[in-house]
């Protein structure tokens, strides 16, 4: 296989791979720091796109579309936590993952309301152009999305590892019941990276509706993606999650570009079902034993 | 669960029924009747969903997937093979239980609502390959030309009598769910539902039961879409979406998760919110309406329009006391499983060892029990007593050493493959079901004695019945056993601290295991009541089976025990008969915290 053609695979998923690695993240982070999968995790890509698009189409100029993409982001998130899971905080498990997938439903009812169902194109961040490297051939924007993840990574290490929020978001993660005791308090850490969820997919939304075009229906794809992504990072660390996100962006570019445009969609989804059951495979064995004392 | 009697099932059937019998008499124009046929269709495949979503606690964002298996493999074996449409649509619901099976087999063992994301990869998949392999699918033109439905020869030629058989086979699927829901499947899943860890404890497989769910609501799924073929006569990519999908979810969740009705209402009321939005004409707020009528109806009432349904009558009712059990009258211990042989070795422990990092909670550990004793094992907090108990029942992973108990090797087995095999636990914090009454709890002991197949459960066949009576019989002489006979229809979070235990203690002898083990039974007991408890371990022992307890009431250890054995630090300090190990300077330093000499 040539390598000019291998590189330009490579990389472009890699653009892709990195909006599925920011939705991994916030499916990560919420799952650890709440114990809530939230399925809604995808529909602020769509919504972050969206709302940049959109604004950006009425002559705003593009720094502040996208900057209020983000603020929706994290408003919508802070808003699906305070009204749909706080309430609910004592309510089973399985009820608070099912109400995300309600939240998700209505995510997607307000887009469409607000939107209609045709798609909304975004320019590139800077030019329009191409720029070549390692031997591909890549727009700017992929650059633009490399760099706003790299950005984006930076930024929540220095937030999980420098403030005091951090320190209670992992304190939750660890062990939610010692970290109520010690004085952390569930709910602030429960806005925070729901919030933070929201502007993350928000902005991966942004960065990739110049190359995708954003539309009300592609959040359930993102989610799907991510959610693998994080799922055979083993829904931990997340660092890994970033990790199984890229692993899927550059996976599904290798699997369509090799065979035809036709059965893209064919290999891409079979491939997910194939990881997900090798995943089953590898993850069992670390399979958390079933704890005596977890009372719910 | 929800408390329903007999006499209120069969009137709520008997109103159903007559109300679909009327319908085609009332409304006469097509367009109706069509739409009754599609919530009938949408109805068969949402009661799929009561069984996986509601009892088994599994959502799947992609059961169209297998509507789709069953649309296509009705239409392509109809159109392309002439076969038969009965047995078309039979040969593709097996396809699609397959299908299911080979899916949710793996997927099933990862906890975290995998399924969730992986039926709907499969549904993605299936939904291209429908576009894709134009030369067999006819592609996005879709597939037509598929014949009319018939059975035997029988054609559904009008509407009317298509309308009749969908709502026949819809009413059908309530029946199951209502059968599955009163078995002992039904039981099992609600004590999953309820604790995974108490579930396991008394042998139930949990995976095993989530992939039985799964694969008959595939089966469900599967009919309706080759109804929905015979019915639509084409066969097309677009019409099962993703958004079929959610449909069938969101009708479940309004109809009510939790009762066999869910399905058939929720697709009843979701289709009258979309007809009135369409005389509104108001379709692109239609799906915001939906989504928060989902969440509305998750928070403030979870168990859909049904719950809200059994909470009015149950209000509206006088407490309806079932007619009193016959309490058999010599209440003896359940029969045993058969000895070893007295006093043979019946668990061997070689060098157990887990770390927890650099904490080295069992360090090293062997010891026997023998065959009918009782042993105990003592020593200080921390010692490393529960963590040996988890790894005895397959709760931690065991990083080095055997174990054998009854001439196997039973060292990382799963905590319910441990259970079924003869031993049977208490925990220090009782896990009971919550949910069930007391004795449904204990009912749920007998789960590894089931040997009725899924398809007597289903249909509740007559020997299903004769062994659900024979489980409710030994559950109630568990429950005389340990005096609480009077409790059997109580609500067991209900009950004071000290029955609680009792219960948990029922729900365990009636595995008849061969071993019980016991993790500090007396913690939180009074006097009188601790007395009681060492009653009924002797004569639990008497009975033949063999205890192995942790304790750290020491007068009621030493009085017990034959054996003792003592922990300290992770590791084994002294073993003995109990007056000798009491007096050993070593184990008194390790209590009292002195420094040996």
């Amino acid at each position: 296989m040539d390598w000019q053609t291998f590189a330009q695979f490579a990389l472009s998923g890699l653009s892709t791979g990195c909006i599925y690695a920011l939705v991994a993240l916030g499916f990560v982070l919420c799952a650890n720091a709440t114990g809530v999968i939230n399925f809604a995790a995808g529909e602020y890509v769509m919504i972050g796109g969206l709302v940049a698009a959109s604004l950006a189409g009425k002559g705003l100029p593009l720094p502040l579309a996208v900057g209020a993409a983000i603020v929706a982001g994290a408003a919508l998130g802070l808003l699906q936590e305070r009204l749909t899971l706080a309430p609910i905080r004592s309510a089973p498990s399985f009820l608070r993952i099912t109400v995300t997938l309600g939240f998700a439903i209505v995510l997607r009812g307000a887009a469409l309301l607000l939107w209609d169902k045709d798609p909304y194109p975004l320019a590139g961040f800077s030019s329009d152009g191409v720029f070549e490297f390692l031997g591909a051939v890549l727009v700017w924007q992929v650059a633009w999305i490399w760099a706003l993840t790299a950005l984006t990574l930076l930024l929540l290490y220095c937030l999980l590892m420098r403030t005091p929020w951090g320190r209670a978001i992992r304190a939750c993660a660890d062990n939610a019941l010692a970290a109520r005791l010690m004085g952390i308090d569930p709910v602030l850490v429960g806005m925070i990276v729901f919030a933070a969820s929201g502007a993350i997919g928000a902005l991966g939304g942004a960065a990739i509706a110049p190359i995708t075009l954003a539309s009300w229906s592609t959040g359930i794809e993102f989610g799907l993606k991510g959610f693998i992504g994080a799922l055979i990072a083993g829904f931990s660390s997340p660092l890994r999650a970033v990790a199984g996100g890229l692993a899927i962006g550059v996976a599904e570019t290798f699997a369509a570009g090799y065979v035809s445009s036709g059965s893209r969609e064919i290999v891409i989804y079979s491939l997910l079902i194939v990881v997900l059951i090798a995943s089953s495979g590898l993850l069992r064995r670390g399979r958390k034993p079933l704890t005596a004392a977890g009372q719910h | 669960m929800l408390g329903s009697t007999r006499t209120q099932e069969v009137i709520g059937f008997a109103i159903a029924v007559a109300i679909l019998l009327v319908v085609p008499w009332i409304v006469s124009t097509d367009y109706l009747i069509g739409v009754g046929i599609t919530i009938g269709l949408m109805a068969i495949a949402a009661s799929g969903l009561i069984l996986l979503v509601g009892y088994a606690h599994q959502l799947a964002l992609g059961q169209a997937a297998f509507c789709i298996v069953g649309g296509y493999g009705s239409g392509l074996l109809t159109v392309r093979a002439g076969i038969d449409p009965a047995l078309a649509a039979i040969l593709s619901c097996a396809v699609s239980m397959i299908l299911a099976y080979l899916i949710g087999r793996p997927i099933l063992l990862l906890r975290g609502f995998v399924l969730a994301m992986g039926s709907l990869a499969v549904q993605l998949v299936l939904i291209s390959l429908a576009v894709e392999l134009v030369d067999i699918t006819g592609g996005s033109m879709g597939l037509t030309g598929v014949p009319r439905f018939s059975v035997l020869g029988f054609v559904f030629a009008s509407d009317t009598s298509y309308y009749y058989l969908v709502w026949t086979l819809a009413l059908f699927t309530v029946v199951i769910c209502r059968n599955i829901d009163r078995s002992r499947i039904g039981r099992a899943l609600r004590a999953i539902a309820a604790t995974e860890a108490g579930a396991a404890s008394v042998g139930i497989d949990i995976d095993r039961h989530k992939v039985q769910m799964f694969v008959l609501s595939a089966g469900f799924a599967s009919v309706a879409g080759s109804l929905t073929a015979h019915y639509l006569r084409i066969m097309e990519p677009q019409v099962f979406s993703i958004n079929f999908s959610l449909n069938m979810l969101i009708a479940v969740i309004v109809g009510g998760l939790w009762s066999p009705w869910g399905g058939v209402v929720g697709a009843l009321a979701l289709s009258a919110l979309r007809e009135a939005l369409r005389i509104l004409a108001l379709p692109l707020v239609e799906l915001l309406i939906v989504g928060i009528v989902t969440v509305a109806v998750l928070m403030l009432m979870p168990g859909g329009l049904m719950g809200a349904l059994a909470r009015l009558m149950r209000r509206g009712a006088t407490q309806i006391t079932e007619a009193s059990e016959a309490t058999p009258e010599t209440a003896h211990l359940p029969s045993i499983a058969p000895a070893v042989g007295a006093g043979q070795l019946l668990l061997e422990i070689e060098g157990l060892s887990r770390a927890f990092g650099s904490l080295k909670a069992v360090d090293d550990v062997s010891f026997t029990v023998r065959e009918g004793s009782i042993t105990a094992l003592i020593g200080p907090n921390g010692a490393g007593k529960t963590t040996m108990f988890n790894l005895l029942c397959g709760y931690e992973r065991i990083d080095r050493g055997s174990v054998r108990f009854a001439g196997s090797s039973i060292e990382n087995w799963n905590a319910d493959r441990i259970a079924r095999h003869g031993i049977a636990r208490t925990f220090q914090i009782v896990q009971l079901f919550q949910g069930m009454s007391v004795l449904e709890n204990v009912m749920c002991g007998r789960n590894r004695f089931a040997r009725t197949s899924l398809m007597s459960v289903v249909f509740r066949l007559p020997s299903l019945r004769a062994e659900e009576q024979v489980t409710r019989e030994k559950a109630l002489a568990a429950l005389a056993l340990v005096d609480l006979s009077d409790y059997a229809h109580a609500d067991p979070s209900a009950l004071p601290f000290g029955l609680q235990r009792q219960v948990e203690l029922a729900r365990m002898l009636v595995l008849e295991p061969k071993l019980i083990l016991m993790d500090e039974p007396a913690s939180g007991l009074n006097d009188s009541e601790t007395e009681r408890l060492g009653q009924l371990i002797l004569r639990i022992r008497a009975a033949g089976t063999t205890v192995l307890i942790v304790e750290h009431d020491m007068r009621l250890v030493m009085g017990l025990a034959d054996h003792v054995v003592v922990m300290n630090r992770g590791g084994k300090l002294a073993e003995g008969a109990p007056d000798l190990v009491r007096v050993r300077p070593d184990v008194v330093a390790a209590y009292l915290g002195e420094p040996v000499a």
